[in-house]
């Protein structure tokens, strides 16, 4: 899942980009508004984690000119402002939630995972495919009775295709939504983790789940 | 006395009384004077009666008191005849116990005089006047003379007096009634007057400390109460704006910890995930303590604000050297300038003193030098300099950096007020620097003040001479 960080304390930048990273997200971070809203307007982020305090373009402003261009992203706003309005103000302009500095990393990212569903129109954190079930709190995999490690690229990769089971995803839209901007691998990586996937998940006998579509792209599919 | 209502009732009350008082006194003497006229003017007509009924005989003035109905002139109840030696010729019968004044010759002119007798006080009312008889002296005619007789007529001032005491008791109830309606009036008066007063009040109450925006409108007040609402609302205004400040003051400050604290809470949260090696942990450790190091800045800095705002900080003045001040600051910051290849240069005569808290006035010009060194270009200047003036000295601190934007430098002094937010990141500022240069030196009775252009900013203190 694709992360983009817009907050403007270099120290707080780092430790959520840090923090995200190690839960399997792809995470941009931007340092001021300016930055974000390039970022923000050039890619297609899962979820956009905004400061309003910032440099050069403050954060509500960015929020409305995303909404304005219709940029699908849902965006939580991360904020020392704490007063009901500007709550009411920040939700009205367009975010989808609002949380208060000093905030818990694990309330951030429990909001996240939240909004993930909300995007992909979940509601179980439990994503079953036939006899595949994907913990997305825990990160857990298990097949039938069995209990899958995988590495944290390649349940990124299960964990998106899961999110859109039973559709066709493109090679280059799971890239871009795994990796951030600054990865220097191209979109022919997928076909590697969907390989070492297959070894765990889908090793014979098991019934297949995640299948090729020559020229289109990959599926995840029960029956 | 607290009441305004009872002290408007009283005042009325106090000018009614003496109104009430002085035209009954008034009243009460004209009415007497006048009553007294008509009488003192009937008993001469009395004296004047006797004195047609007086004729000569033998020589010796006589009273005739024969009373014949023919046009003579009716005898009067009370009357006597003196002659000149003082003694009575004829007196009428009643009063017995009358008594007559006893000063036998009175005033030439008639008037009346009041005699007061017995132990009832009766009170008598008695006109003299001095009759000239002629005696006709048949035998010698050259020989003819006048005789004088003084005519008393007195009547009693009972009449007049229960008038008068009538009248009196009349009065005092008159002045007790006015006194009751004046009392009722002025009560309700005094109520209609104050009701603005408590009107404004009411309306004081829906202007509150969350509701500050709300204001008197003077429409509904009488037009004397015009000025009183317009300085009220102009309270208001400054109250407002002062509130506001404080607010916007509070959520920087809020702003301004918390997102440092959340910064460290949340590396020391992601560190604490999973298992790190030394060399993560150490990073992060240094981080935080960057990050903490921050905050104390930004708390030192509000600590130093609050007991100035105070006035717990006043400052211990003494004369210091500032060439030698200067000195050690540039010291202090050389470090950083070298950095950023930042020249240092002095332009103060070594004799030049100023008088100030050596503490306080290193921490203002070390600000300012320092701001000077953080906001210049690579390879650029930092010039402070002094001139001693009359009254003061002017100290100027000059730097070649890109210069403050017009529209900023008014607000440079305000708390966390910053040009550019993303500078402090970079820089270290704690948004506080500017406010507690501009506390320090108003603290020394002095001022502080910025100019700028494309070629660079000026900061120029300027402390008072003791």
């Amino acid at each position: 899942m694709r992360l983009l960080l817009v907050e403007d304390n270099r120290a707080l930048l780092k430790s959520l980009k840090k923090g995200f990273e190690e839960e399997g997200f792809a995470v941009d971070a931007a340092g001021d508004g300016e930055e974000g809203r390039f970022l923000a307007e050039a890619n297609d982020y899962d979820v956009v984690v905004l400061d309003l305090m910032l440099p050069k373009v403050d954060g509500l402003t960015i929020l409305r000119g995303l909404r304005k261009a219709g940029n699908p992203a849902h965006v939580l706003i991360l904020t020392a402002r704490d007063t009901p309005e500007n709550k009411v103000r920040g939700l009205n302009a367009g975010a989808d939630d609002y949380l208060t500095k000093p905030f818990g990393f694990e309330e951030l990212l429990a909001r996240v995972r939240a909004l993930l569903r909300r995007k992909y129109r979940v509601k179980n954190p439990l994503l079953t495919v036939a006899d595949l079930e994907i913990d997305t709190a825990a990160r857990r995999v298990r097949r039938g009775d069995e209990e899958v490690l995988l590495r944290p690229k390649e349940y990124a990769v299960l964990e998106y295709l899961a999110h859109r089971a039973g559709r066709v995803i493109p090679r280059s839209e799971i890239w871009e939504h795994l990796y951030d901007w600054q990865d220097e691998s191209t979109s022919n990586i997928i076909d590697v983790f969907i390989s070492r996937l297959r070894k765990k998940i889908d090793h014979p006998p098991l019934r297949p789940l995640i299948r090729t579509v020559r020229g289109a792209g990959y599926i995840l599919k029960g029956d | 006395m607290r009441s305004l209502r009872l002290k408007l009732i009283v005042g009325s009350l106090l000018v009614l009384g003496a109104v009430v008082l002085v035209f009954s006194v008034l009243f009460y003497y004209s009415k007497r004077h006048d009553l007294y006229d008509v009488l003192d003017g009937r008993l001469l007509a009395e004296t004047q009666a006797v004195a047609r009924r007086m004729e000569i005989s033998q020589g010796r003035p006589a009273f005739d008191a024969e009373d014949d109905g023919e046009n003579r002139p009716t005898i009067p109840k009370h009357f006597r005849i003196i002659d000149e030696r003082g003694s009575i010729l004829f007196q009428s019968p009643s009063p017995p116990s009358f008594p007559w004044p006893s000063d036998p010759s009175p005033a030439k002119n008639p008037q009346g005089r009041t005699i007061e007798s017995g132990p009832a006080k009766k009170a008598w009312r008695v006109v003299s006047r001095i009759e000239n008889l002629d005696v006709d002296n048949d035998t010698n005619p050259a020989a003819a003379a006048a005789v004088a007789v003084t005519i008393q007529c007195a009547e009693s001032l009972g009449p007049i007096r229960e008038e008068m005491e009538e009248l009196a008791s009349r009065l005092v109830l008159l002045s007790i009634v006015a006194f009751l309606i004046a009392g009722g009036g002025s009560f309700l008066l005094a109520g209609k007057a104050l009701r603005p007063i408590r009107r404004i009040n009411q309306a004081l109450d829906n202007v509150s400390e969350t509701r500050l925006d709300q204001r008197l409108n003077p429409a509904g007040f009488d037009r004397e109460l015009h000025p009183l609402i317009g300085r009220l609302n102009a309270a208001f205004d400054r109250l407002e704006r002062a509130f506001g400040r404080e607010r916007q003051f509070t959520a920087d400050a809020s702003h301004e910890l918390r997102t440092p604290l959340a910064a460290i809470i949340n590396s020391i949260e992601v560190l604490l995930r999973r298992p790190r090696s030394t060399a993560d942990l150490i990073d992060g450790h240094e981080e935080n303590l960057r990050t903490a190091r921050s905050m104390q800045a930004i708390i030192e800095g509000l600590l130093l604000l609050a007991r100035m705002d105070a006035g717990k900080a006043a400052p211990a003045k003494q004369t210091i050297r500032l060439a030698s001040l200067v000195r050690e600051i540039f010291a202090a910051v050389e470090s950083a300038a070298r950095e950023k290849k930042v020249c240092l240069s002095l332009e103060i005569e070594p004799e030049t003193i100023i008088t100030a808290d050596p503490d306080q006035i290193r921490l203002a010009l070390g600000n300012l030098i320092e701001n000077a060194v953080r906001y210049n270009r690579p390879d650029g200047k930092v010039t402070v300099g002094a001139a001693a003036r009359e009254d003061q000295t002017v100290v100027t601190i000059a730097d070649t950096g890109p210069g403050i934007p017009a529209g900023h430098l008014p607000r440079i002094f305000e708390r966390f007020y910053r040009l550019d937010p993303s500078r402090t990141e970079t820089t270290g500022g704690c948004g506080l620097g500017l406010s507690i240069v501009q506390k320090i030196v108003e603290a020394h009775g002095g001022r502080v003040s910025a100019s700028s252009g494309p070629g660079g900013s000026i900061f120029t203190v300027a402390l008072p001479n003791e």
